[in-house]
């Protein structure tokens, strides 16, 4: 444990701030003790068991009334003492009690992420687990739910534990050889070499996948286009079921871009509005349709939006364009305003004049006449989960690594694994190599073994004159 | 008597110590029970191998003795891993351990170091502003030696207790007391001590060895010297052989395992893993039934033979009789008997990197007292625990070698930390920076260093200059050579031919490439007129700056970017690319540096990288 006893305790109210049944504080640290005495009235406290108390302020006079549970360190979440006081959800109460502990000695408001950090300078859990709980917290949809209990509560760092034990196996081996010549003179290179291969390929799926596992953590971006007036905005709030972006029949409504977050199936999408691409003197405008190509770039997954009525050949060269810029992304179409007479006609058009577009898949619709019509909308979801979203997705695949931290250690240790099989026959520089990809497998980790490395040699290898 | 250092124990840290106090200019005296115990060699009769070679040509690069004494004393030279690369080549040599304690005696002698034979019974300190500092020490016969700065090198002398079989009794090693007064003296000042434990085989006659049933081990055709300024090893040399333990041994071991303090609870402390007792590997590898004995040589005219791979502290009746069952060992005779020995040592975080004690001012320790085994380690550290106990006095900085230039550093480190868990020995793995730190190049990593702090003799700064002169002229004009590697493959070498422009010194790193290969392409390469010694140095550094390229660009980019101050009233907020919790973190923290930042909790690499970019904008 780091210094506990020259540290301050800490506090925080670990539920949200507002009006409701309960509300927790949470104290950290050597004063923990002395508060449940001072505070609570409790001076001797059997751990992990709920006490009913009056809770006071240092003068003794009465703030609420509550429990408290203690847990003795180091079998709490800090691995400090820990003592929880839950009161009633009142801002009032809550304002109290904090200005009461913050004028408590050595005691004072936790720092955004610390009660983590402490728990994992004393050696609880690894990075992993707290990017994960991170991920947890933030959670809104399902997928991102289900993503973030793997990595706090095991897979993902029962994978990377996999890795680290490969690789300090291995490396214990050829080291063995180098430092013990006289006593180890056979490698098994057929092995090792399948070894590194495995984690190899496992790295490199990770990596693959790493552009589906961000999306399912933090969300799909999804970016609407098409020509001025087809209705896009229309759209944008059909599928946000919300009437945000102004709409009008006018030309150029959408001069800046518009987000929202809606949950579909499970997984958190972030759409984003744009404005209509077209030949404009209005500077304003313009601007608008400067960000919307800006966007086109960046975008990974675009919805086009066509109306039979904008069909015209400055919008058909308008949309050519786009379409020979953006080859390698996801995109499907909507042919919106089915209402207007002759629009069969009119997608005809469309798409006689730009055969590209039957490349992607289309949906008709008309935004106008689907509003709060769920017949109509479970559809139009259906349609854009299975060609925009769940397309990457293999069922059989599993994400674990999200964050781009935990991608930038992966990348490396792949690389590092790669140049380590390629050099398998100078074997203190395939060492060097793998010696880097275990290191950046405990940065991963966030927890380093260095020692364990002779360990392993001693136990599995009869050494020594 | 008075002098500026002394030096208490004649073992190998000692007598590099009291060498480099003499050469860095303090008067130096060097204090031992007799001059039989100067350089002795208390247990195997060798020197070097992975890791240690490396620790001997780097003590030699600064002008240490151990590598010149080896040199002159060798009877069987060995490049371990020779079909290895250079990196983890290691130079061993068996011993002639007679030559050596003469040889060492008489380099050391050479030294301006008055040599005192006596035991030192305490050590006399003064306090002064609350610290408490050495005065000198007292002996048996001289009485009180007072001296500035001190450094013990005791052994395994402290305390030390020999176990065999069911007899045990105090000595420093078989036939020598142990230093129990001294050892008193760390008790009484509170130094943290604990007990380690070692072992040493049986020692046996050579002509009762029948040798014909034995495997030979030749040493290497062309012997390679220790040290740098030796130009070619002179010293005959000799086989040593290798015999086998078989089920039959084991079954004796097995059987008497009882009677091994080892195993029976009579001793408990900790020993070397990679020294295993004969009992312990009988144990525990099962599954093996026959385990590897090298028949060594003591000295050349090969009398008495140690045989190395069966330490053991069984009754002196079960180790004749196992040993009898070893082929090539029927009739042997036994000079003396194997014994485990327990011993004092200091926890080595009451030293510093400089090896000065951070208890008593002017103190030094140096050697197996720090918790290490091995000739090796324990020169390294009298070594530089000598260089800064002379540089006190003289009020320089002290001379800490750093992880990334030396296995001295790396040593140093480790030890200074504190928290061995076995007596250390050195390892090529323990290196991060392994394809740099080699046995080939411990002159261009050091002997600059050793120069500037004069502890490198007048011959060695001559010749070390020249060869220095030689390499840099060289690899520069083979920087400034480059090629296509149309040019390269039409003389013979098989390369990737991409297009891309190499120069000669990235060529010449290529495995199958050669001198002979770019001075048919560049001529004037020959006006170089390098032996082959330097060619070979040349073209090993060439083939591990590809590699070690990475390795210093992060050891430079460290310790620079590290150090970068960032001022206290940066707003992160302007900060491109940072995310706002870390923007949040940073304006709250206000690290006063680079390396302060990296530490902050939720500080990623990528985050570091951008503060970094914004700082150098």
């Amino acid at each position: 444990m780091i210094n506990s006893s020259s540290r301050e305790s800490i506090f925080a109210l670990s539920t949200s701030y507002g009006q409701s049944a309960i509300a927790v504080i949470r104290i950290s640290g050597e004063q923990a003790k002395k508060i449940a005495g001072r505070v609570c009235g409790r001076t001797k406290l059997a751990q992990r068991y709920a006490y009913l108390c009056k809770i006071k302020d240092l003068q003794g006079k009465l703030i609420d009334e509550g429990m408290v549970v203690f847990f003795k360190s180091p079998k709490s979440y800090t691995g400090e003492d820990l003592l929880e006081i839950h009161t009633h959800g009142s801002i009032a109460v809550i304002n109290r009690l904090i200005k009461v502990l913050s004028d408590f000695p050595q005691t004072r408001p936790a720092l955004p992420g610390e009660f983590s950090k402490r728990a994992f300078q004393n050696g609880k859990g690894n990075l992993l687990k707290y990017e994960g709980l991170n991920n947890l917290i933030l959670s809104e949809t399902e997928n991102q739910r289900l993503m973030a209990t793997k990595q706090t509560f095991g897979e993902s760092e029962n994978i990377c534990f996999l890795w680290r034990e490969g690789m300090a196996r291995i490396l214990a081996m050829i080291d063995a050889v180098i430092e013990f010549s006289d006593d180890v003179d056979t490698l098994e290179l057929n092995s090792i070499e399948q070894s590194i291969r495995t984690i190899i390929n496992q790295t490199h799926n990770i990596l693959k996948n790493a552009a589906v596992a961000k999306e399912l953590n933090f969300g799909f971006n999804i970016l609407i286009f098409g020509p001025p007036n087809v209705g896009k905005s229309s759209f944008f709030n059909l599928l946000c079921q919300d009437d945000k972006t102004i709409t009008s029949s006018l030309q150029g409504t959408t001069r800046d871009q518009t987000s929202s977050q809606i949950d579909l199936f499970g997984n958190k999408i972030n759409i984003t509005d744009s404005a209509g691409i077209r030949e404009t003197r209005d500077p304003v405008e313009k601007k608008g349709i400067k960000k919307t190509f800006q966007s086109l770039s960046i975008f990974k997954k675009l919805i086009l939006v066509l109306s039979p009525d904008s069909f015209n050949k400055q919008n058909v060269d308008g949309v050519f364009s786009v379409l020979k810029k953006i080859k390698r992304k996801k995109m499907v179409v909507i042919f919106n305003k089915t209402d207007l007479s002759g629009s069969k006609r009119k997608y005809e058009a469309w798409t006689k004049h730009i055969p590209e577009l039957t490349n992607y898949y289309s949906f008709e619709i008309s935004c106008k006449n689907s509003r709060n019509n769920s017949k109509t909308l479970k559809p139009l979801f259906d349609f854009i989960n299975q060609n925009l979203i769940a397309v990457d997705r293999n069922e059989n695949d599993d994400y674990y690594f999200s964050d781009q931290r935990q991608l930038e250690c992966i990348k490396r240790i792949n690389s590092n694994l790669k140049n380590s099989l390629e050099h398998l026959r100078e074997l203190e520089i395939s060492a060097d190599f793998l010696r880097n990809a275990l290191k950046e497998t405990d940065d991963l980790y966030g927890r380093s073994d260095e020692d364990n490395k002779l360990g392993i040699i001693f136990k599995n290898f009869c050494i020594g004159k | 008597m008075n002098f500026d250092t002394i030096i208490v124990g004649g073992g190998h840290a000692g007598v590099e110590a009291a060498t480099m106090a003499s050469r860095v200019g303090a008067r130096t005296a060097l204090i031992t029970f007799g001059p039989e115990d100067i350089g002795t060699m208390s247990c195997n009769p060798a020197m070097g191998g992975l890791g240690k070679g490396h620790l001997i040509r780097e003590i030699d690069s600064l002008g240490g003795i151990i590598g010149r004494a080896s040199d002159v004393s060798g009877i069987q030279f060995r490049m371990l891993n020779k079909t290895r690369g250079e990196a983890v080549q290691g130079p061993r040599a068996q011993i002639d351990r007679n030559k050596y304690k003469k040889n060492t005696l008489d380099l050391a002698s050479n030294e301006n170091i008055s040599f005192i034979y006596d035991e030192v019974i305490d050590v006399l300190t003064f306090r002064k502003g609350g610290k408490e500092i050495v005065d000198g020490i007292l002996t048996e016969k001289s009485g009180r030696i007072t001296c500035r700065t001190l450094v013990i090198t005791t052994g395994t002398f402290l305390s030390g207790l020999i176990y065999r079989g069911k007899e045990k009794w105090p000595a420093g090693r078989l036939g020598c007391n142990p230093a129990v007064k001294l050892a008193d003296f760390f008790k009484k000042k509170h130094f943290k001590i604990h007990r380690l434990k070692t072992g040493t085989p049986p020692r046996l006659i050579g002509k009762s060895i029948d040798y014909r049933h034995c495997i030979i081990q030749e040493g290497d055709e062309n012997p390679e010297p220790f040290s740098f300024l030796t130009d070619k090893i002179r010293t005959k040399q000799h086989n040593c052989y290798i015999t086998h333990t078989n089920p039959k041994t084991h079954k004796i071991i097995d059987d008497n395992l009882d009677k091994s303090p080892l195993f029976n609870g009579g001793l408990n402390s900790k020993g070397p893993r990679y020294c295993p007792s004969i009992e312990d590997k009988v144990k525990r590898f099962e599954h093996k039934d026959s385990h590897q004995i090298f028949l060594e040589p003591e000295t050349a005219e090969g009398k008495i033979i140690y045989p190395n791979g069966i330490s053991t502290s069984l009754p002196t009746e079960v180790q004749s009789k196992f040993l009898k069952t070893v082929q090539g060992l029927k009739n042997v005779i036994i000079d003396k008997y194997g014994y485990a020995i327990e011993y004092d040592c200091i926890e080595s975080n009451e030293i510093s990197d400089t090896y000065e004690t951070k208890r008593v001012e002017g103190l030094f320790l140096a050697g197996q007292i720090n918790g290490t085994t091995g000739y090796e380690e324990a020169a390294a550290q009298g070594l530089l625990a000598g260089i800064n106990a002379a540089r006190k006095i003289q009020g320089k900085d002290f001379f800490v070698v750093p992880r990334s230039k030396g296995y001295l550093g790396v040593l140093t480190s480790d030890i200074c930390k504190g928290g061995l868990l076995e007596p250390y020995r050195m390892f090529t793995s323990r290196a991060e920076y392994r394809l740099m730190l080699r046995a080939d190049n411990a002159d261009e990593r050091l002997t600059d260093l050793g120069i500037k702090i004069g502890t490198v003799e007048k011959e060695r700064e001559r010749s070390w200059l020249l060869k220095k002169k030689k390499i840099e002229k060289a690899s520069k004009m083979l920087d400034s050579l480059d090629a296509s590697p149309q040019t390269y493959s039409n003389f013979g070498l098989q390369i990737n031919l991409d297009g891309k422009k190499r120069t000669a010194y990235e060529i010449l790193g290529y495995k199958n490439a050669t001198w002979r290969m770019l001075k048919a392409i560049w001529p004037e390469l020959k006006s170089l007129k390098l032996n082959q010694k330097i060619e070979r140095q040349i073209k090993v550094n060439c083939f591990y700056s590809r590699y070690a390229k990475r390795q210093i660009t992060e050891i430079e980019e460290l310790r620079r970017d590290s150090k970068l101050l960032l001022k206290r009233n940066i707003n992160y907020d302007e900060c491109g690319g940072l995310s706002n919790e870390i923007k949040e973190m940073l304006n709250k923290h206000r690290p006063a540096s680079i390396g302060e930042a990296r530490e902050l909790p939720g500080m990623t690499p990528a985050a570091a990288a951008i503060l970094l970019r914004h700082l150098k904008k």
